[in-house]
This record gives structure tokens, C-alpha cells and sequence, in this order.
């Protein structure tokens, strides 16, 4: 008698019908308006990234543009050091604000010989502090006609720590107030970091130097197929590297590109594009499968008969991610920095112009 | 068990049917219903997660946002009330469970920033309402109610949370809310003791003010 008193709700519960595969989106009604920011690698814009920032949606959008262009050498010098260069950045920069942006400067600590960190590397040179001193003027020079500076330090081991504050210290005075400096920071979740080069940034004593922390909650599954972002794990960042950032603000990442993982090799990743993920899917005549984080998966093989898993956000995806970041669940002074620039689904700038409150 | 239930019954609705409708008397009553719930107010079911997992995080816990999916039920009530003086209805307790009927598309939502789905197709339903107060009157064959009783619902959903590729089913989570229902009834007397009832029973509120309401067939056991 007991057990069929106990089993009543479950059967009337079974007299629901859910049609395969339909789903209301609740969140993506409604995605908080935050400060928004595009990081673009390189010192300057494709003619479609520009056709982009021309519009009206990513000027409703967009509040920042982050061009990923300066690169400090072991010598001290920061590129780019020639002239036509220089002028040519100085160019994009005016182009940008006179379309109502904010334009920062990112310095990359990558090697000399190509576009790599190298912690170990960066980490000795950061030892030196006229190494620091010179690369910090030169930042500060290039950064003359921008809104302000980024740095990128990554892969740095833990005995880096006292020289990236030394560092930020040095470049905060030349650069503040009249300009902004914002520092790329790890996405630890603990402390010991969870992450290659988390405990090399000391966030509290970086705090009195800083504007701007960007938590960089990207390639979340690293090396092994899977989603480039979680909606909750980069939650959990955020909150732990707010723990320590008083005053100055934060911001979330989030991954523009996508990622093609080859299941051969675990190590082999490789940036891909939204479109070159269409394109992928339409050549080898493949359907993408929406995975539970709403990411898109396109499993595909390549000539090689490389079993290959790509993972990659379209507007939809992002807009669930973006919608899951709620008021109550991060606070509407958290930012968000796009990280990829003109990797996007060419819609998410029009979809995410609708659905911002 | 079945007997001490059928005892107190007894205890409950036979003095008053002796005593010709003029004393303080017990019904008790078994009603199959069917009901509704537009949901569209900012006070819908909100489901709450409290200290969940899954691969990425080690704790999930908080609340989604108001579940603004309609949805239907069906299901079976019982209770006992009161009478005072063949006209006066206090409404004593009573007790229902429901299951969702209908089709329904599974709601994608979030918690605490982690991505979670429901299935509306699954929910079920149990409330619980406990005094009331109400008044009655008897033309013929035919007797006329009308009741408000306070209460409380429970809305139980399956729930998955997104983890990389695929959901990891959680338990059914639950949203809880309080109620006041009004009913009016007309019934059809079938002997001295027993009669059919029909019921409209709108939801002053229960999750949200005027949220829908509750079509039912009774069949009451008293004076």
C-alpha cells in the first residue's frame, strides 16, 4: 500500500511527452549588458574586422578593442620598432577611437623567435630590472595615442611572481591615470593555482597598479577535446580572482574561436574560425551536434584519415553562456573580453545587440 | 491500516448524518482533477540546486530563473472538512498528487553560471492544504459550495546539468511556493451520505497571483 502511495507521482509523471530534441532557451532571452571587449591578435584589423566594428550592433555592443600587437624582445627593445610600423599602428588606433572605441595595446611576453611563450624565458628576463625598465618606457611610448595597456605574461613559473609585480609597478606610473593598464590573469580557481603559471601573479599587491584584471577563462579542456569554455567554472575564476582584485575591476573571457582537437594526437590543437568550421563541415558533408554546453561539435577526418573533434561557439551557443552569467551571478561590473576577434559567427554581434537588457 | 482509516471516517461523518444536519459533522471527499499553470509571471517555479557537481565545478547551488513554461496536471485529491450547522464548510486537510500531461520541449537554463536543462514532460506535482473556510446550501437534490483554503505546493522536475559533451542527471529538484485557492462546487446528491461534485477551483495564487486553477470530480461522503 505504502509503495504504491509512494510510486502514484511518478506514474502520473510518466503521461508527459517531450518531442525528441526540442528545447526552449530561457537565459538568451536576456543577456545582462556588460562592458564588452574584442581582443584582436595583431597590430592591425581586416577589412572584414573593420566592416564589423563599423556596425551598428557591435557599436552597441563593443566598448573596447584590445589589439594583441606589442611584442618586448630579450633585448629590451618592443615591437614593432620600425617607423612605417609604428605609423601604421597609430593609424588603426585613430580609426578605432574615431569609431567611439576605447583602443588598448597588448604587449605579448613571447620569444623572439616566434609567437610562443616561454615562461622560463620571459621569467629570466624579467629578473633583470633594467630589462624591466626599458621594456616598460617602450610600452609606454608605443601606447602614446591609446586608451591604455594589456599585458599577456603566460606559462610563467611561481619564482616570477615578485618580478610581474615589479614589472606592473614600473609600467602602472608611466601609463596611470591618463591611460589604463589591464593585466591577462590566469584562471585559477585555488590557491596553489589549478593552472600552468596562476601563483606568478600575485593579484593583491598587483590590485594597486592595475585597472583592469581579465580573468582568462579560455581552453578549458586544454590538450583534450572538449568545450573551449564552461559557463561555471569560469564563474568560479571570476570569484576567486575577486577575492584579491579590489579595486580594480574584472573581466570574463570568452573564446571566439574555436578549437580542432586531432584524437591522434592529444597535443595537437589547433585555433580555428567559425566560418572554417562551416566550411569544414560542408567539405567533408558532416553535421555538427549541439554538445550539452551548447558549444557546436563537428566530428570530422581529415586526408590523413586523422579523426579530428572540433569544437566551436556559434551566436546561439554564445548567447546561453552569456545568459548563464546572470546579475545574481555575476555582478554586472564584471566585463567581458571576446577573445579571437573576427573568428566569431558573423550573427553574434546582431544576436547579442537584441538580446542585451 | 485500511481499517483505523475507515474507523475514523466513521467517526467523522456519521453523527451529523444522524443528527439531521444540525450539528458539527465530518466529509471526506476523493476528486480527480486536471489543472493548469500559464506561468507567466516573474513569481513561476524557480528551481533551486543546492551544492551539486560535476566535472567542472565541485559546487553548484543556487537558483534558475522563473520557470515561465505553462504546464498542465492531472491527479487525484482527498481531504476531510467540517461542517457546522448543514451550512458552514471549515475545510480540515487535504492532499494532492499530479503528474504533467501534455507535450512539453525540455527548458535549457542555468544555475549559479553552470548550464542546466530541465523536463517539464516528467514534473509532478504534491500540495497540501490545511483549514479553510467555506459555506454551502442544499436545493432538492442539488447542494451548491464554495471554499478558500490556504496551502502549499511542491513542483518536482528531472533535472541534468550540462558537463562537457553531455548532461549528468541530477535528482528531480524541487520549487516549493504557497497557496490560496478559491473552489466553487455544484453537487448532485446520490444517496442520504454520498454525492458527485463538479469543481472549479481558480488559483488565487500559487506561483504567481491568478496562475491558472484546477477543473475536478468529486465524490464526497457526508451530510
Amino acid at each position: 500500500m505504502n509503495k504504491a502511495i509512494l510510486a502514484l507521482p511518478f506514474a502520473l509523471a510518466a503521461c508527459g511527452i517531450t518531442p525528441s530534441g526540442s528545447l526552449i532557451e530561457l537565459d538568451t532571452k536576456s543577456v545582462p549588458a556588460r562592458r564588452a571587449t574584442v581582443i584582436a591578435d595583431g597590430c592591425t584589423l581586416d577589412s572584414w574586422q573593420l566592416e564589423t566594428l563599423e556596425s551598428y550592433s557591435a557599436k552597441a555592443v563593443i566598448d573596447e578593442v584590445v589589439l594583441l600587437c606589442l611584442v618586448p624582445h630579450a633585448d629590451g627593445t618592443v615591437g614593432p620598432s620600425d617607423g612605417s610600423a609604428q605609423s601604421d599602428l597609430s593609424g588603426v588606433v585613430g580609426r578605432l577611437q574615431s569609431m567611439g572605441y576605447r583602443v588598448t595595446l597588448g604587449a605579448s611576453f613571447v620569444t623572439d623567435n616566434g609567437y610562443v611563450f616561454d615562461g622560463n624565458e620571459t621569467a629570466n628576463e624579467l629578473e633583470s630590472a633594467a630589462w624591466i625598465d626599458e621594456v616598460a618606457s617602450a610600452i609606454a611610448s608605443l601606447a602614446a595615442s591609446a586608451d591604455g595597456v594589456d599585458l599577456d605574461l603566460e606559462q610563467l613559473p611561481a619564482r616570477a611572481r615578485a618580478d610581474v609585480t615589479r614589472l606592473v609597478a614600473t609600467l602602472s606610473p608611466k601609463l596611470r591615470p591618463k591611460r589604463q593598464l589591464s593585466v591577462f590573469l590566469p584562471p585559477s580557481t585555488v590557491s596553489p593555482s589549478d593552472v600552468p603559471g596562476g601563483d606568478a601573479f600575485d593579484v593583491a599587491s598587483l590590485s594597486a597598479y592595475v585597472d583592469r584584471f581579465r580573468v582568462m577563462t579560455l581552453d578549458y579542456s586544454g590538450a583534450q577535446p572538449g568545450p573551449t569554455i564552461d559557463s561555471g567554472w569560469a564563474v568560479d575564476a571570476v570569484r576567486f580572482a575577486q577575492q584579491s582584485t579590489a579595486p580594480a575591476a574584472v573581466d570574463v573571457a570568452f573564446p571566439l574561436y574555436g578549437n580542432d582537437f586531432t584524437l591522434s594526437s592529444t597535443e595537437d590543437v589547433r585555433l580555428t574560425t567559425y566560418l572554417e568550421a562551416r566550411g569544414l563541415a560542408d567539405a567533408h558533408d558532416v553535421i555538427p551536434e549541439r554538445s550539452a554546453t551548447q558549444e557546436l561539435i563537428l566530428d570530422w577526418t581529415d586526408d590523413q584519415k586523422r579523426a579530428h573533434e572540433l569544437w566551436y561557439d556559434d551566436a546561439d551557443s554564445t548567447l546561453v553562456t552569456l545568459g548563464a552569467w546572470s546579475e545574481s551571478t555575476l555582478p554586472i561590473s564584471v566585463g567581458v573580453v571576446f577573445y579571437g576577434f573576427g573568428a566569431e559567427d558573423p550573427a553574434l554581434w546582431d544576436a547579442l545587440a537584441r538580446a542585451e537588457q | 491500516m485500511r481499517k483505523a482509516w475507515l474507523a475514523l471516517l466513521l467517526i467523522l461523518v456519521a453523527p451529523d448524518t444522524r443528527a439531521g444536519g444540525h450539528g458539527f459533522a465530518g466529509q471526506f471527499w476523493l476528486e480527480a482533477t486536471g489543472s493548469y499553470m500559464p506561468n507567466t509571471s516573474a513569481d513561476a517555479p524557480s528551481v533551486g540546486l543546492g551544492e551539486e557537481s560535476n566535472s567542472a565545478r565541485s559546487s553548484i547551488s543556487g537558483s534558475t530563473r522563473a520557470l515561465t513554461v505553462p504546464m498542465a496536471f492531472a491527479g487525484v485529491r482527498g481531504g476531510i472538512d467540517f461542517v457546522a450547522s448543514d451550512r458552514w464548510i471549515i475545510p480540515f486537510f487535504d492532499l494532492g498528487v499530479y503528474g504533467a500531461v501534455g507535450t512539453y520541449s525540455d527548458v535549457l537554463s542555468s544555475v549559479d553560471g553552470s548550464i542546466v536543462r530541465f523536463h517539464p514532460a516528467s514534473a509532478f506535482m504534491l500540495d497540501a492544504e490545511l483549514f479553510g473556510f467555506g459555506a454551502r446550501f442544499k436545493r432538492r437534490r442539488w447542494m451548491f459550495e464554495a471554499t478558500v483554503k490556504p496551502g502549499v505546493a511542491l513542483l518536482g522536475i528531472s533535472t541534468d546539468v550540462a558537463d562537457g559533451r553531455a548532461f549528468t542527471s541530477l535528482d528531480a529538484q524541487i520549487a516549493a511556493t504557497l497557496t490560496l485557492r478559491a473552489s466553487l462546487s455544484v453537487c448532485r446528491r446520490l444517496d442520504p451520505e454520498q454525492r458527485v461534485c463538479l469543481s472549479a477551483t481558480p488559483n488565487i495564487y500559487q506561483w504567481g497571483w491568478g496562475n491558472g486553477g484546477t477543473l475536478s470530480l468529486r465524490w464526497e461522503v457526508g451530510p
